[in-house]
């Protein structure tokens, strides 16, 4: 993708643009610092924020009518718009009688002219002023301030604006009647001569040769515009004089735009507590302001949480990190964290999708050759197991007819719970003139990964095979799977398994058995809603009805997708994010007495892992399923599938105790290797795989090539597999033949504990 | 530490580690005839770990 294309995904994002009582104030001011300091209690620096929009806030704060009450969403809400002038009178009050700090500005050589010291006037005299130009201000009175209807007192707001200007240099040219602009010397002037006043339309254009602008009451502008006009005309004429112009002159229309809330803010979700007890110089109605912005997305998101980053700062950060040479990608972790679970599309009230950003990124990232070919290689080898001879197979029931129905499992359900895909076939052959299986990888792996070409080689795969079978109804047991197949292949009907057992009720044949012996409807079911599932609610209301009807009683009607930190296959990039996750998911369901239903293979495993009673809802629609069942450790999981394939080609029994025998004649004669459990679990953590572990000590016993530690009197071995070396600490027990003492190596009989296994991504130059 | 092969004592070296087109080196034990290296878990897990990270995002 071009980079700049990524900005894209973030466009419509609406974050930190000008809250509902902003947007509606013609002075516009950043609402959310002001009251995030005065939250804290730091008033002078508040003031600071107000004084820069509202440029006389003294007299500001007494004239304004409150418009950003009118569209506050707390209002809105119900609850009583913020009083956003009392907390400015706050400040006000706070600075009383001070004098400003003055402006130390470089002085500028074009000269400005203001005619009219209201209030429009004078903000734009001020602004010009601050911005470095000498200004003179001609007025034909004797008070500046202009003039107000409700009978705010001219001496005082003639004083309060004296006082202001100490902070800049300015003339006042009082008690001066404009008759022509000829009398003006001046390279631009401001015409704010009020309502009624001179416009200075009739004149000779030769009379005046520089930039002209009118505006405030003059142009039928009410006060609070007429002030904003002013600001607007300085910016105007300080833009105008930076470029180059030709002499003569130019008259100048100040755009006065409509101001309006943007109704996004109202329909998001806020949290309107206010604390207890206000902190000690806090105000307390700036507690009761919700600094309204749109999180929804960073509110589900663990990634944008950890990084502290909204979408456009993801895409800007994602532009950098992808430029050719950079040497420092400060994305990386990002690209490599997300899921993929899409709930922060969900979320989005404009649907943006920062999961596709992501993805689209990590694979150019891929492609770029810049990624560490470790983030993802355990998952690819893993794939590529599942896609080889040992573990793939296409099975026809009738080869000479086409197949009716296609069950494809995914790979992961025959790893974990190998015996469940049997019996899930089984029963979907209930409901079929001719079955057919596919015990293969979807290929959603290699799209984690980045890896699009290998990505588009399974699709390809995957639809021969469907075209030999005869183009059946494609039936999934995996979420992720049916997730992937969908968008890949729409020429496809694919169903998920609940959906198409709900239409076949002869496929649980009146099994309603809890598995756990309670007597299913005092059974607690939370159901454990998939992230892949999201695009796919028929199928979360399917598992419902399904579970419903044998006899669970679910305690979340209402689907809630999340990613249990599956997802993405984040995990070798950034374990802490896939725990946080995974944690996040188990969180309340931990240690409880209700069982957590999933119909995802991978989240029904990561919350067996984190101890929670996790099944997978085939095994409880089928009646198998069992209490805290652990998952199998990964060596276990690639055997499974090897079973898998053989029980469907009908070479085999199942089970996963068939494996172990499976192994321990693989090793026939040699001697035992033990690993301790707890080792096997930072194995797992570190997908470390026994058979590697195996290796390197069979391979260092043969070949002598390890290291004797005499001091704890154990041997070290160490191996390059794919982009990890993996080093293994064991000792050796019962070497009784003295031959074997000489030669240092184990005796065939001895036993091997492995009491360490570690590994890293750096290769080490050895050799001599 | 003794290098079972060549039956000789494993003496500190600088050794140089390779990681995505960058190189990065630390002082390991290696067998001083066959060269044969190791690195204890702490270098692994630590330094090592640390620069694996960094390296990750060059
Ligand atoms: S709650 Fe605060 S930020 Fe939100 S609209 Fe009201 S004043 Fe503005
Ligand atoms: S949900 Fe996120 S991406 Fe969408 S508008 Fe809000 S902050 Fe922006
Ligand atoms: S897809 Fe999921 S992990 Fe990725 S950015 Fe969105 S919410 Fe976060
Ligand atoms: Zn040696």
């Amino acid at each position: 993708m071009e980079l700049a294309e990524y900005s894209v995904f973030s466009d419509r994002c609406f974050r930190d643009t000008p809250p509902p009582c902003a947007a509606v104030c013609p002075l516009a001011y950043d609402v959310r610092e002001f009251i995030r300091l005065m939250q804290k209690g730091s008033v002078r620096s508040a003031y600071k924020i107000i004084r820069n929009s509202l440029i006389f806030p003294s007299v500001i704060t007494k004239i304004c009518p409150g418009t950003c009450q009118n569209a506050c969403v707390r209002g809105r809400i119900g609850d009583g718009s913020v009083d956003l002038r009392s907390l400015e009178q706050i400040c006000v009050d706070k600075m009383a009688g001070k004098d400003p700090e003055r402006y130390n500005i470089p002085r500028k050589q074009n000269r400005a002219a203001v005619i009219g010291a209201g209030l429009s006037g004078l903000a734009c005299a001020y602004r010009l002023a601050s911005f470095g130009y000498p200004v003179t201000v001609y007025e034909r009175d004797s008070l500046i301030g202009g003039r107000f209807e409700d009978g705010i007192d001219r001496q005082w707001v003639h004083d309060e604006i004296t006082r202001e200007f100490k902070a800049v240099k300015c003339d006042f040219s009082m008690e001066t009647e404009i008759g022509s602009l000829a009398d003006i010397s001046a390279e631009a002037v401001y015409i704010a001569t009020g309502k009624d006043g001179v416009p200075f339309r009739d004149e000779a254009s030769g009379a005046f040769s520089g930039i002209l602008l009118r505006g405030g009451a003059l142009t039928g502008a009410d006060t609070m515009e007429s002030v904003r006009m002013g600001l607007s005309a300085a910016e105007a004429i300080n833009n105008r004089l930076l470029t180059s112009r030709e002499a003569g002159r130019e008259e100048l229309e100040i755009a006065v735009p409509e101001r309006s809330a943007d109704r996004r803010y109202y329909d998001l979700s806020y949290d309107l507590g206010v604390p207890e007890e206000i902190p000690e110089k806090g105000a307390a109605e700036a507690f009761r302001c919700m600094r309204c912005n749109c999180s929804a997305c960073y509110d589900v998101c663990p990634l944008m949480e950890k990084h502290r980053q909204y979408p456009k700062k993801i895409t800007s950060e994602i532009i950098v990190t992808l430029k050719p040479n950079k040497s420092k990608r400060t994305a990386v972790r990002m690209l490599m964290g997300c899921t993929e679970c899409g709930a922060c599309r969900e979320a989005c009230p404009e649907k943006i999708d920062m999961g596709k950003c992501l993805q689209e990124a990590r694979s150019d990232f891929y492609e770029s050759g810049a990624m560490s070919p470790a983030f993802h290689d355990y998952w690819l080898q893993d794939m590529a197991f599942c896609e080889s001879e040992e573990a793939r197979i296409l099975q026809i029931g009738d080869e000479s007819r086409p197949a009716d129905v296609l069950f494809f499992p995914g790979c992961q359900l025959s790893a974990s719970l190998p015996e469940y895909t049997a019996a899930a076939y089984g029963a979907l052959k209930k409901a079929c003139d001719n079955p057919a299986m596919l015990l293969a990888c979807c290929g959603v792996p290699a799209k984690w990964a980045g890896h699009r070409q290998e990505y588009e080689e399974i699709r390809k795969q995957i639809t021969a095979d469907w075209e030999r079978a005869g183009r059946p109804t494609v039936v999934t047991a995996c979420p992720s799977c049916l997730e992937s197949m969908k968008t890949l292949h729409p020429d496809m009907k694919i169903l998920s398994y609940y959906r198409f057992m709900e239409q076949h009720p002869e496929m649980s044949g009146g099994k309603n058995l809890s598995g756990s012996g309670k007597a299913a409807g005092s059974v607690k079911v939370k159901v454990i809603d998939p992230c892949s599932g999201v695009s796919e609610p028929e199928m979360a209301s399917s598992v419902r009805k399904l579970l419903t009807d044998a006899g669970y009683d679910i305690i979340n009607p209402e689907p809630e997708f999340a990613c249990c930190g599956f997802g993405g296959h984040i995990y070798n990039a950034v374990p802490a994010l896939h725990d946080t996750f995974a944690a996040r998911r188990t969180e309340d369901i931990e240690d409880t007495d209700v069982i957590a239903a999933a119909y995802c293979a991978n989240c029904r495993d990561i919350l067996a892992y984190r101890g929670a009673d996790a099944r997978h809802v085939i095994g409880m629609l089928l009646g198998i399923s069992e209490e805290r069942r652990r998952p199998p450790e990964l060596s276990i999981r690639r055997e499974n599938r090897r079973i898998a394939k053989k029980d469907l080609a009908g070479e085999n029994a199942s089970g996963s105790e068939e494996a172990q025998t499976e192994k321990t004649e693989k090793q026939g004669g040699m001697t035992e290797i033990r690993i301790p459990e707890k080792l096997i679990d930072k194995m797992d953590r570190e997908l470390i795989l026994r058979e590697q572990a195996e290796e390197i000590i069979r391979d260092a016993e043969a070949s002598g090539n390890k290291i004797f530690d005499e001091k704890d009197n154990r041997y070290i071995a160490h191996r390059k597999f794919g982009t990890v070396t993996i080093w293994v600490v064991y000792t050796v027990e019962n070497t009784v033949s003295a031959a074997a003492e000489l030669s240092g190596k184990a005796d065939p009989g001895s036993v091997i504990t492995v009491e360490n296994v570690y590994c890293h991504r750096m290769e080490i130059r050895e050799g001599p | 530490m003794k290098c079972c092969k060549c039956n000789v004592e494993m003496v500190e070296k600088k050794t140089t580690f390779d990681y995505l087109g960058h190189e990065a080196s630390y002082p390991v034990l290696r067998c001083p005839v066959c060269g044969q290296a190791y690195v204890p878990e702490e270098l692994a897990a630590g330094k090592i770990a640390d620069v694996e990270k960094l390296l990750e995002e060059k």
